[in-house]
């Protein structure tokens, strides 16, 4: 799990797969799914779940689906109060794929 | 559409490149716009540092070479460029109208001039099991202590090379408890390499800091070099890194996080997709835009700078900002370009250790190629190096007619992790040149866009 | 007259699906054939095309061709293999979105009948409804044929032609045909590489057919290069079971198996024959694009990752030409328009009947090549 050496700055909440997390402003999804230990985010063509890798959007591995349905890449998407996202994931799971 | 926004110059990434050229073209008077992909400028080497220049005295970990990108910055935020973040750009057309994505809402501006600054990326690293999670990049690992000073206690690092050494020597200064490193650079140095040397005392204090570095990381960690057949383990995530040590011996070293390094590559889909001329560099295993000495790509008017022109490090990516950018503004007046053979100079002097470092830090065959059929060579379509490979047996010219046989290359990172592993196979197969067999052919857009997106984008003289 | 196979060399020039299905009905018949192709097999319009395999809305003209190629799609495995799995039977759908649609829909019906043909329907809006369920905007109805489909291009063209090549023919990549001069009876074909003789030669040189017939001595063809663009998505969850347009408007719509839509139909950009290139200019797409969303609003989220254009050469009146050329031992078999790759079976064996002097059951009359000509 990555750990933060100073104290997080958190001032909004987000949602992730409904459950509320208390983050800063304006970090990167992919940065709040790694202090929260969430590797695995979607899964690729094969079923394998894949999660961060690059961290600055060239692997397209980090891919979470915003409230509209856009599959985005987490690592380019900033946290913003009372955002909802879902991991793929989960989805993908709770589908029995 | 019809009334686009008019730029003299538009400059694409907010790197020290990018940044140095903003000032200088801004200050020679051209309207100029910079598109950067991230929320602030910095790129990747100054990634936050606005944000973290105020808490300086706090994060003393993130180092000198972290710290001397401030002034740029600032300067950069104080010069009277336009800057438009969150912008990714996802074409360049002949025409040199710029087309973007910013806030889901797809837009176009008119550039008279273009000036790519995009960077590098990391190698693509196709060992087996880099595609569990718990597994990324050392350069993602810097990316979290700059952004926001987390680093995962218990990580693993392997790998070489410059931003290797840095990240794990960062990690240990920031108190983070490293667990193993596993150094795959030579053990020792041959005559070559001190033959390379030389020019790099033009550097010292590079070649010093590196040494010191690299010294105190194998004095404070459990540090293993001389290793062979590293195979990263685990079934739904990472569960730890195994390989055969200097004295042949197996060993397994369990983590839930591992960071891994081969060196960085220019990042060229934008570059080719543009349909600049490239040309491969068999001393850094890449491609090249063909540019000129100020950076002037094959196509007039599209500039190149940075390491997307070639790796050579900050401080040799601004200076080559400022030189294109001093060539734009000059070619706008008019004017000689007297300033030209300062920065040319200083260039080259900031390049002179890069010999030593390409050959040094030379990626091994099996981080290049894997040896195991079963790992994942495209990361996208989840494609095996047998999958690959029994498609070039088939007899493919390159990476294109390839995907006439499987999807490699497909996906959604447009070959950003799988060119260059698919084009080694190819040459390792049919020999010939590198330049022959090729890139992936790269089309627009390079970054995605809805279809909503552009839906919204009107032409009316489309469907003609 | 029915000829036995010659013994002479037939060169097919161009390897996209004219020319490998004709490479292969020749081969299959005994005659020793060549197929020449510049690039690799695949490499132009039929390995770029957005895969539609369709009678629907053909010219009134092609119909008979069109129907006589859905019979060899519909038995392909026979004839290619394996290779045939890449075709995905699907119904298609042409549905109108106004009153001027529907007014061209039901006009075509009527016409189709009056000639003879039954293979379109049209659908009230109820039933196309019933059809397409996640359609998310009111229709006027629509024209559909069952049994239409889509098809991965390049590997339906690699399938004719590795099915050549095990009936006897040889294969060429990679070699321009740089002239062709008569010579006796025939012909002497000169590559980039070699030289060798043909008894008869097939143009099925795409965009570039008409530079080669040119060089075979023909006269000028009004053939024009453009390149159609397409886009191809993110994999979804399946909401479209068949392959889409819309009266009066140009657009192609498909889902692959893979989830991902694919979305083109007829835009053009502009294409660089000498450079093999074809232009990718984006926002000519957005017309497709605002189509498809009114269609299926949940495409509107889908990213596009990928667009790419591919070669095509169009005719005046957007039909083929395909017949026998000016010049003795030349058939011609190009032109088609962006519309060409449903064709490709039944023109391969149209060609190979015309090189082996045999009847095509299939009139070519509206294909004439000398159609173009003034006359005096």
């Amino acid at each position: 799990m990555f750990r933060q050496i100073e104290s997080p700055q958190t001032s909004i909440t987000i949602y992730i797969d409904d459950r509320p997390y208390a983050v800063a402003a304006g970090d990167s999804i992919a940065t709040i799914l790694l202090n929260e230990g969430l590797t695995a985010v979607h899964a690729a063509p094969n079923g394998t779940p894949r999660g961060p890798y690059c961290m600055m959007g060239v692997c397209f591995d980090c891919m979470i689906a915003l409230e509209d349905g856009r599959i985005e890449q987490a690592c380019q998407t900033y946290a913003e109060d009372g955002m909802r996202i879902l991991l793929p994931l989960t989805r993908r799971d709770e589908a029995g794929q | 559409m019809t009334m686009k926004s008019q730029y003299d110059l538009v400059i694409i990434g907010a790197g020290p490149a990018g940044m140095a050229a903003a000032i200088e073209a801004s200050n020679g008077g051209l309207t100029t716009l910079v598109l950067d992909d991230q929320p602030a400028p910095g790129g990747q080497v100054y990634r936050h540092i606005l944000q973290n220049a105020e808490k300086q005295a706090d994060i003393p970990y993130l180092g000198a070479d972290y710290w001397s990108g401030q002034d740029l910055a600032a300067a950069f935020a104080a010069s009277s460029a336009a800057v438009w973040p969150e912008s990714r750009v996802w074409q360049i057309t002949g025409d040199k109208e710029v087309f973007f994505s910013r806030k889901g809402a797809a837009q176009c501006v008119q550039a008279g001039a273009v000036l790519i600054a995009t960077g590098a990326m990391e190698r693509p690293m196709p060992v087996c099991g880099w595609t569990l999670p718990g597994v990324m990049s050392v350069g993602a690992a810097q990316t979290m202590l700059k952004t926001n000073g987390s680093g995962a206690d218990g990580a693993v690092f392997a790998g070489s090379g410059p931003l290797f050494y840095l990240t794990i020597w960062q990690y240990l200064q920031a108190g983070f408890a490293v667990r193993a490193v596993i150094d795959t650079a030579p053990a020792s140095m041959t005559p070559r390499h001190y033959m390379l040397a030389l020019p790099a005392l033009l550097q010292p204090g590079l070649l010093l800091k590196g040494l010191r570095w690299r010294a105190e990381i194998r004095r404070k960690t459990e540090y293993h070099c001389g290793v062979a057949s590293v195979r990263i383990a685990g079934d739904h995530k990472v569960t730890g890194l195994s390989f055969r040590d200097a004295s042949g011996q197996d060993q397994i070293i369990e983590a839930d996080h591992l960071f891994i390094h081969q060196g960085v590559v220019p990042n060229v889909n934008l570059t080719m997709a543009t349909e600049l001329a490239h040309r491969w560099c068999p001393r850094q295993l890449c491609w090249h835009p063909q540019t000129d000495m100020f950076g002037e790509s094959s196509v007039g008017d599209i500039f190149v700078a940075g390491d997307g022109m070639g790796i050579a490090g900050a401080a040799a990516a601004a200076s080559s900002g400022r030189l294109a950018a001093g060539r734009i503004v000059a070619r706008a007046k008019g004017a000689s370009l007297f300033l030209a053979p300062i920065w040319q100079a200083l260039k080259w002097r900031q390049t002179a250790i890069r010999p030593f470092l390409d050959h040094l830090f030379t990626p091994p065959e099996d981080w290049r190629v894997p040896q195991d059929e079963t790992a994942v060579v495209c990361r996208c379509e989840a494609l095996t190096k047998a999958d690959v490979s029994a498609a070039i047996a088939l007899g493919v010219s390159g990476p294109n007619q390839l995907k006439t046989y499987c999807r490699a290359g497909m996906g959604r990172c447009q070959g950003r992790m799988c060119s260059l592993t698919i084009q080694k196979m190819i040459h390792d197969h049919n020999g010939g040149s590198e330049d022959e067999i090729g890139y992936l052919r790269i089309r627009p857009p390079i970054r995605p866009l809805t279809v909503g997106e552009l839906a919204a984008l009107a032409n009316e003289d489309a469907g003609k | 007259m029915k000829m036995p196979a010659s013994s002479g060399r037939v060169v097919v020039i161009g390897g996209g699906i004219q020319g490998c299905a004709t490479a292969y009905f020749l081969a299959r018949r005994g005659q020793a054939v060549t197929l020449i192709e510049k690039d690799h097999i695949g490499r132009h319009a039929s390995g770029v095309n957005a895969g539609g395999v369709r009678r629907l809305g053909r010219d009134l003209a092609e119909v008979p061709l069109s129907l006589a190629a859905m019979d060899i799609w519909q038995d392909l495995q026979a004839e290619i293999g394996d290779h045939a799995d890449a075709f995905h039977p699907c119904f298609y759908a042409k549905i109108a979105l106004d009153e001027t649609g529907r007014a061209l829909g039901l006009e075509r019906v009527a016409a189709l009948r009056k000639a003879g043909f039954h293979h379109e329907i049209w659908l009230d809006d109820a039933d196309i409804r019933k059809r397409l369920p996640h359609l998310s905007c009111p229709t006027h109805g629509g024209l559909l044929v069952e049994g239409d489909g889509w098809a991965v291009p390049w590997r339906i063209v690699q399938g004719f032609a590795s099915a050549a090549v095990r009936h006897g023919a040889t294969l060429i990549e990679g070699e321009h045909v740089l002239s062709l001069e008569p010579e006796g009876e025939g012909w002497r074909v000169n590559t980039s590489r070699r030289s060798f003789g043909a008894e008869q030669i097939v143009n099925c040189a795409g965009a570039w057919a008409a530079e080669l017939a040119l060089r075979a001595g023909e006269p000028a063809f009004p053939l024009s290069a453009y390149a159609p663009m397409l886009a191809v998505t993110d994999r979804r969850p399946p909401i479209l079971p068949a392959v889409m347009g819309v009266l009066g408007h140009t657009l192609s719509l498909k889902q692959l198996d893979t989830g991902q839509f694919v979305i083109g139909g007829g835009v053009r950009a502009r294409a660089d024959l000498d450079g093999n290139r074809g232009e990718v200019a984006i926002p000519d797409l957005a017309v497709s694009m605002r189509l498809a969303t009114k269609l299926f609003a949940e495409i509107a989220g889908t990213q596009i990752i990928r667009c790419w254009s591919g070669i095509e050469g169009y005719m005046p009146d957007n039909l083929p030409v395909i017949g026998r050329g000016r010049q003795p031992g030349l058939v011609h078999g190009f032109g088609f328009s962006a519309h060409g790759f449903q064709l490709g079976p039944a023109v391969g064996e149209a060609l190979a009947d015309l090189v082996m002097g045999q009847q095509p059951r299939i009139s070519l009359e509206p294909f004439r090549p000398d159609r173009f000509e003034v006359q005096e």
